[in-house]
């Protein structure tokens, strides 16, 4: 049993050594496309409070050396919330009572640094900065009444994450992220102001690796 | 096996987020009522003391206008008055000189979206023989845009102002409340008198 043992740790200890010459700084570009799950902070949660579980992103990295890959990240999330009865007042001599249901469709693009730890590690972990802007399209809607806007910010967003390599060549695998988007947006749809956008969200999804 | 089943479960999450939208999740049938008022920007409310109001309700079906009376209208018209006793005016006669007149309307049935000034129905001020010195109609002395259409099932409140109405002019409707959904046959009596009060509470004609 324990030679069994002692052979499956060496041949275990071979099959990472020969991984990682494989990996190494061999792989030149990564593409990742994942589900997101966002989760509001600050005051865009007094107009959605709710997490969105509807979101998607695309990433693309490039590696410019061994440790650094440089790249571009797209993301689209629906937060939406059903809100009971409120009163909506446009203006002094308008009221409107009825259920709301608030929905905000926010587009993150960026540009975004990764730092990969252990490249040629079987799993690789990573910390990302990006910059970009940050588009939320915000709506009330009242029955049929949708009071809206559209409003862009600067955006900042740093992640942590991890590629885990699946397929037998390592060319593919998943990937785990967990990052903060703060955007500079500001609106005041229905008479709710909201200062900047927070979000913690996260990524999970399936890479591809290119040599 | 294992790159199947994940592409499965990467497949479902992304089919799951792709879902949105209002959807129909307004179920509830107190979810279903919109109270809507609007008055008259630069109005004095305060000038006006007494009201008058109709005996009916005029009922829109499918672009034919009918005058009803019965039980539901009696329940109706007697908590639009005391919403307006609330207010703080007292109910006259329409012949003994009214400040305001109170008119009501019921969309039974329509097939398309209805808004403020579709029917002006003044015709039932018209065929009383104290009511000849004004215009054929009414009219919004302020912007409807922000006033939703009428569905089928809505409830119709204009409050007209017959002090500054000159002869042969309009009169102009100082406030206006809309109750939707509300006669669709899916509510209790409780919850029309209490949308009704409602209508008053969100924008007080005063």
């Amino acid at each position: 049993m324990k030679r069994i043992l002692f052979i499956l740790a060496i041949t275990l200890c071979c099959a990472g050594a020969a991984r990682a010459q494989y990996y190494g700084n061999d792989i030149r570009q990564i593409y990742s496309i994942n589900w997101q799950q966002n989760i509001p902070v600050g005051s865009s949660r007094d107009f959605v409070s709710k997490m969105s579980f509807e979101g998607i992103n695309v990433n693309w990295a490039y590696f410019v050396t061994e440790n650094i890959a440089v790249g571009l990240d797209l993301s689209y999330n629906n937060f939406h919330e059903k809100v009971g009865q409120k009163i909506y007042r446009p203006d002094a001599n308008t009221a409107v009572n009825a259920a709301q249901y608030r929905y905000t469709q926010v587009f993150p693009i960026k540009v975004q640094g990764k730092y990969f730890f252990n490249p040629s590690g079987s799993v690789m972990p990573y910390a990302g900065l990006g910059i970009g802007a940050l588009s939320a399209g915000q709506h009330i809607v009242i029955q049929d009444i949708d009071v809206w806007d559209n409003n862009w910010g600067f955006l900042l967003s740093p992640e942590i994450g991890m590629l885990i390599p699946v397929g037998p060549a390592g060319n593919w695998g998943v990937n785990v992220t967990a990052g903060y988007n703060w955007s500079t947006n500001k609106s005041d749809v229905g008479k709710i102001k909201v200062d900047n956008r927070q979000s913690i969200y996260f990524n999970i999804g399936l890479y591809l690796a290119l040599y | 096996m294992k790159m199947k089943f994940l592409l499965m479960i990467f497949v479902g999450a992304l089919v799951t987020s792709c879902s949105w939208g209002p959807g129909s999740n307004m179920d509830e049938t107190r979810d279903q009522i919109l109270t809507m008022a609007r008055k008259g920007e630069a109005v004095d409310f305060s000038k006006f003391s007494s009201f008058a109001i109709t005996d009916s309700v005029t009922v829109v079906n499918d672009g034919k206008k009918t005058r009803l009376s019965n039980d539901t209208t009696d329940l109706i018209i007697a908590q639009v008055v005391r919403n307006m006793n609330i207010n703080g005016y007292t109910q006259v006669e329409a012949d003994e000189n009214p400040d305001l007149l109170v008119d009501l309307a019921y969309i039974q049935k329509t097939n398309t979206y209805l808004y403020p000034g579709y029917w002006n129905d003044w015709d039932w001020w018209w065929n009383y023989n104290y009511y000849p010195w004004y215009g054929w109609g009414s009219y919004y002395p302020y912007q409807t845009y922000f006033i939703s259409s009428y569905t089928t099932g809505s409830l119709v409140i204009e409050i007209a102002d017959v002090v500054n109405a000159a002869t042969g002019q309009n009169v102009p409707v100082v406030w206006h409340g809309l109750i939707r959904e509300i006669l669709n046959g899916r509510h209790t009596q409780q919850e029309l008198l209490s949308s009704i009060d409602e209508v008053f509470a969100i924008l007080p004609p005063k």
